[in-house]
């Protein structure tokens, strides 16, 4: 059994293993320690989904109500990304990256810790719970990636050193990040049927997921009609993930979200 | 002049438009729309109902796929049809709903000139709905440019339009004909068909319920420890809210606690806590707290408190007191026995997420008397029509079918020389 309060030695042993193979990935010396490199990358992923289902049967629900619980989905998802990114694209920045803001993520929770609340309000009991959430934190991982490929796209489109890969890479995690914010999106709504009587109501937390999908709407439609030009979509890229930060983290604190369907507060 | 002299610079309006005269025509729009909710002294619009809306409805198909028939070679229906007015009308559309986002709702105390804008009721406001007619005929035409003739490559591309538009158009047009309907069911009173709407309209329903028991089960409550000094609940590693159970052993900062009788149901005899279950009863328990750093012990009884029985808490210390907050609620549920207009009768039992479907209406478990809890008497259940769901549900799946496709196509395995190639179009 798992629960927040052996977090943080779940938290160092990850960071740790996660450090260690990123740093071997990144020397590349020889195959041995490249092996190596990818192993702790992977356990370190490993332990930390060890801790998450260690929780999910500690707390007798899925650990996907908090804040700070879907931080953890957060931190064990973008190694994934990272990971499989790395592998099609051969990118190491990107691998460290993800590696390092899964770190931060995990870093606000040792910061944070939460109550051991096991409680489940009637309206969460549903089957559509765990997909809804899942959906939604694998495509803010998605997304999340695509605006770090942004910065990193605008930071060498100033130094005159930008390479057109950069875009296809942002490309790919933006159409695979937002086919799962349309899933999360659509699946909310038929669980809203169910729960609260009408598919959308136009909640705060609703409003702040449409604009982030319009957001990233207006990314596809730029690109597929100017694929030559390169500032602006890295731009919009960039301004679509501040959106979809209010959205996670912001609409709690809008005055006009108190009354929302989605607050559930520590 | 050096070797830029092949394109020459196109002057505003100059055809095809492009994207600065498709956003100037969306902020055209955007202004109408406002001009339009000015001269209404900022009324908004009553949502259409049937049949008027089902006329909209046909109305608006028969004039898109008419006008996209007869005057496909128009400059503007060829622009209509094309990504940068694409691209304008998602863009007023997120500018109009960021103010929703920002501006609070249904605010009387509001500056006059947000709420004659329209800005305090966005949802029913002129500007939402020219937004919506541009963005829809944009969508449109381009979902008619693609899908005629219907390509094997184009699905996913359909699935995604036709989806949406029929997501939008029909969520618009169908929110009129949304009903949401309070019934109020008593234990013991027998069959009720009356409910009634926000306004306190009452409408017959075509079924009646009766209501035979209604319950709730709740969680465990928590332990928590206070800090006598600040009066606030200390959370952090070594505290917290404990889920209480008849054998849980904690450690609370420097107290080793321990549970010894744990009644769910229980209240005061005059000297200790019995199992009750009668109405206004609390969870109680009897814990032992050790001081793991000196010598000192303290018992006693920990009650959450009901509606016919005090909160009880164990002062550990000047500075620690332990108590128990209030059971949440694991679920609420209630028996009902249905009579249906064709005189049959079933006995059903409604809880959250869980709505039962009759006669054209769902009915969903929403809420009871909160001040008696399980006790309650009253159980409140919404009665919802919705005529449209059907179709709007076609366009979901549509778009379930899209992402789907999205995910597994996504931008294909596209080289760089591929993708500079790609047509403007």
């Amino acid at each position: 059994m798992s629960d927040w309060i052996q977090f943080p030695t779940y938290a160092l042993v990850t960071s740790i293993l996660w450090v260690l193979g990123a740093i071997l990935i990144s020397i590349d010396k020889n195959k041995t320690l490249n092996i190596a490199g990818n192993a702790m990358v992977i356990l370190g992923t490993g332990v930390l989904i060890y801790f998450i289902t260690m929780l999910w049967v500690h707390l007798e629900r899925p650990p996907m109500r908090t804040l700070g619980e879907t931080r953890l989905w957060y931190s064990a998802f973008l190694p994934f990304v990272g990971y499989i990114t790395w592998l099609r694209w051969r990118y190491k920045w990107f691998l460290g990256y993800s590696l390092g803001m899964a770190i931060l993520f995990l870093f606000i929770n040792v910061m944070h810790p939460e109550n051991y609340s096991k409680t489940l309000m009637p309206a969460l009991q549903s089957p559509w719970f765990v997909p809804h959430v899942i959906v939604y934190i694998f495509s803010y991982a998605l997304l999340a990636a695509s605006s770090l490929v942004s910065v990193y796209g605008l930071y060498h489109y100033y130094y005159k050193t930008f390479e057109r890969k950069t875009l296809l890479l942002a490309d790919n995690l933006v159409y695979i990040g937002f086919a799962f914010l349309t899933l999360g999106l659509l699946f909310g709504a038929l669980w809203a049927k169910e729960a609260w009587g009408h598919y959308w109501t136009w909640d705060p937390k609703e409003t702040w997921a449409f604009l982030t999908w319009l957001g990233y709407l207006l990314y596809m439609h730029f690109r597929y009609f100017q694929p030559k030009k390169v500032k602006t979509p890295l731009w919009t890229l960039s301004v679509a993930f501040i959106i979809l930060l209010i959205c996670w983290f912001g609409v709690n604190y809008l005055p006009s979200a108190q009354n929302s369907v989605h607050v559930y507060g520590n | 002049m050096t070797n830029n002299q092949s394109t020459k610079r196109r002057k505003l309006w100059e055809r095809p438009w492009k994207y600065k005269e498709s956003f100037i025509v969306a902020l055209e729009l955007l202004i109408l729309g406002f001009i339009i909710e000015v001269l209404d002294q900022g009324a908004g619009i009553e949502p259409l109902q049937m049949p008027y809306n089902i006329y909209v409805a046909v109305g608006f198909v028969f004039v898109l796929i008419f006008v996209y028939t007869f005057y496909k070679n128009n400059f503007i229906v060829q622009w209509l049809s094309r990504v940068p007015a694409a691209m304008s009308a998602i863009t007023l559309f997120t500018v109009i709903t960021l103010m929703l986002g920002f501006i609070k709702q249904n605010d009387p105390e509001a500056p006059r000139i947000i709420q004659i804008l329209g800005l305090t009721h966005v949802k029913t406001s002129w500007p939402l709905a020219v937004a919506t007619i541009y963005f829809l005929t944009t969508l449109g035409f381009v979902t008619m440019r693609r899908a005629i003739p219907l390509k094997g490559k184009n699905i996913g591309f359909l699935m995604n339009h036709l989806g949406l538009w029929i997501v939008i158009t029909t969520a618009t047009l169908g929110s009129g004909d949304l009903k949401r309907l309070t019934l109020n069911l008593y234990e013991d009173k027998g069959y009720n068909n009356f409910a009634f709407d926000k306004e306190r309209k009452v409408y017959r329903m075509p079924v009646s319920m009766n209501l035979l028991d209604f319950d709730v089960t709740y969680y465990p409550p928590k332990m928590a420890m206070v800090d006598a000094r600040t009066n606030k609940i200390i959370y952090g590693d070594d505290a917290g809210l404990i889920m209480i159970n008849d054998s849980l052993v904690a450690n609370m900062q420097d107290w080793k606690i321990g549970v010894v009788d744990y009644l769910p149901f229980a209240k005061w005899n005059g000297e200790t806590f019995v199992a009750d279950t009668s109405e206004g009863a609390s969870p109680a328990a009897l814990v032992v707290a050790m001081n793991q750093e000196k010598p000192d012990t303290v018992a006693g009884w920990l009650a959450s408190g009901g509606s016919r029985t005090e909160q009880k808490y164990l002062p550990l210390s000047p500075e620690r007191i332990l108590f128990l907050t209030k059971p949440e609620p694991k679920k609420y549920s209630s028996e009902i026995m249905v009579k249906k207009e064709d005189g049959s009768e079933e006995k059903i039992l409604l809880e959250v997420n869980k709505p039962y479907k009759a006669a054209g209406w769902k009915f969903y478990q929403m809420s009871y008397n909160q001040q008696r809890g399980k006790w309650s008497e009253l159980s409140v259940i919404e009665a919802i029509s919705d005529p449209w769901l059907p179709v709007v549900y076609v366009g979901f799946f549509l778009m379930i079918g899209g992402a789907l496709y999205l995910f597994w196509i996504g931008r294909g395995t596209k080289t760089i020389d591929e993708d500079l190639q790609t047509k403007n179009d």
